[in-house]
């Protein structure tokens, strides 16, 4: 009965009899609360402000930390294996949303440049388990085509630009290295509408003068021209000789029909995307 | 509508650094101490909050003392009305809220009696208990027998056992704080409830 006693507590029936009429304490604090807000007037409950308070600091600092790391890993180029890479990924899909119409296909095509760089590193270290790794920045890579050429289709991009636009991201394609070749060869879905958008200004160049950077070839094999990705759905109009190798294998085809390229030819390339790339690091060194 | 400086950032910031620099982990007293601050800010929510954990036990004490219900009621109000004049006068470095606040409640009860020169009644009104025990006739009879056991007992303590009962049992502070209510040390305290606990099991296991 009075075990309540050793933990010093008021039995039931005592706190009971001790405790007051649930009208009782009603009516007082209502009599209470009124006396105090004619005291101190009518306030705002401090603590919804501090409570906001504390939630947009967290999430403020949340972002903060968050941009400032993708911002390193940004300027770092971190490659894929790096746990800052998700980061970085990140940093650029803030940059697309910030940037003007205008400037997102060439952002895209950075970005596509970068995944091939990606790639090129992920091959060369020819570990198993990298292929994972290659096939999820290839989507990227073709995720990045596929929204530099839906934006560079979107009106705001001027038809003026559009070979510019083209030109450059033939020259990224077919200026890549053999090891990317290999994998571009191997998917060839991702160049897939790159070729049914750009097709007609490349060829356009391609018969006006024979140096044109689409008549790069991707893996450097073929008669002497250098080779030329192209799949089953491919423009009709991307050259004549493409027209007369037209099958209907899906499966990409080598075109080797193309102007003088040798092999040589694109190690030049190679060499001079190399050295272009060599040239922007030293610049932003400078900086 | 007025409005009041928010009760924000670095409010009770005092109270907080002083509970941890002396190691007062008492999440009662901290809740207590905060609420208070609060409310002498300004803060009507701390106000209630305050309200809800003291009023039940501010009753309890006045009718352990006075006995008679509707006394107990008024001196309740009486208590908090008069708190909310005297808030402004607690000072969150100086001591802590609940030892401020019963030694306040013990100071009221005192003046009561001087003013009034009423003595207290030796029991509890019967329609309490009754009301209390209603829906259970058998176990009415047990709390009846028991709580007239127990009221009998209370109204035999002396003054000093029926202080400590109070701010003991019903008030639920710790020795410390009842320490520092009655200016007596922590020890004697103990020894005199410990004193207080085998009086109630004789008086009632006999």
């Amino acid at each position: 009965m009075f075990g309540f006693f050793n933990k010093d507590k008021l039995p039931k029936p005592l706190k009971t009899i001790l405790a007051p009429k649930k009208g009782f304490t009603e009516r007082t604090r209502v009599l209470f609360l009124s006396a105090y807000k004619h005291k101190f007037g009518e306030t705002i409950p401090a603590r919804k402000f501090v409570f906001a308070t504390k939630v947009l600091a967290v999430i403020l600092v949340a972002f903060g930390i968050t941009g400032g790391i993708s911002v390193y890993a940004d300027r770092q180029n971190v490659g894929p294996k790096s746990p800052l890479y998700p980061l970085k990924l990140y940093g650029e899909v803030l940059q697309l949303a910030i940037s003007k119409k205008e400037v997102q296909p060439d952002l895209h095509i950075e970005f596509a440049e970068r995944r091939l760089a990606e790639v090129e590193i992920l091959k060369n270290e020819s570990v198993k388990a990298n292929e994972a790794q290659i096939a999820r920045t290839m989507k990227d890579f073709g995720e990045d085509i596929k929204a530099s050429l839906a934006a560079a289709g979107d009106r705001d991009y001027s038809e003026e630009r559009l070979p510019k636009f083209c030109r450059s991201l033939d020259e990224l394609i077919s200026t890549s290295s053999p090891n990317v070749k290999e994998v571009l060869l191997a998917q060839p879905k991702i160049t897939e509408k790159f070729h049914n958008q750009c097709d007609k200004f490349l060829s356009a160049d391609g018969g006006a003068d024979g140096s044109a950077s689409s008549s790069k070839g991707l893996d450097g094999r073929g008669n002497g021209d250098g080779v030329r990705i192209k799949s089953a759905s491919s423009s009709p109009n991307f050259n004549d000789k493409e027209k007369t190798n037209k099958s209907d294998d899906s499966q990409p085809k080598l075109d080797s029909g193309f102007r003088g390229n040798t092999e040589a030819n694109i190690i030049n390339n190679l060499m001079k995307n190399n050295n272009h790339k060599e040239q922007k690091i030293e610049s932003k060194n400078k900086d | 509508m007025r409005i009041k400086k928010a009760a924000g950032w670095g409010i009770c910031n005092n109270t907080r650094l002083k509970s941890y620099l002396f190691m007062e982990f008492s999440f009662e007293i901290g809740k207590l101490n905060r609420l208070a601050c609060r409310m002498k800010k300004g803060d009507s929510r701390a106000a209630a909050a305050l309200y809800d954990e003291l009023a039940p036990k501010v009753f309890g004490f006045c009718f352990s003392r006075i006995r008679l219900k509707h006394v107990a009621e008024d001196l309740t109000q009486e208590i908090f009305v008069k708190l909310l004049e005297k808030i402004d006068t607690f000072d969150d470095m100086k001591g802590n809220f609940p030892v401020w606040f019963w030694r306040f409640v013990r100071n009221h009860l005192i003046d009561y009696y001087r003013e009034k020169k009423i003595q207290p009644f030796s029991d509890f009104s019967d329609d309490v208990i009754e009301s209390a025990s209603l829906a259970h006739p058998q176990r009415a009879i047990d709390s009846r027998l028991e709580t007239d056991r127990l009221r009998a007992f209370i109204g035999s303590l002396d003054d000093d056992e029926q202080n400590l009962f109070e701010l003991r049992y019903v008030a639920e502070l710790s020795y410390k704080q009842i320490a520092e209510i009655v200016s007596k040390s922590e020890g004697s305290l103990r020894v005199a409830a410990s004193r207080l606990k085998q009086k109630i099991r004789k008086n009632f296991i006999s």
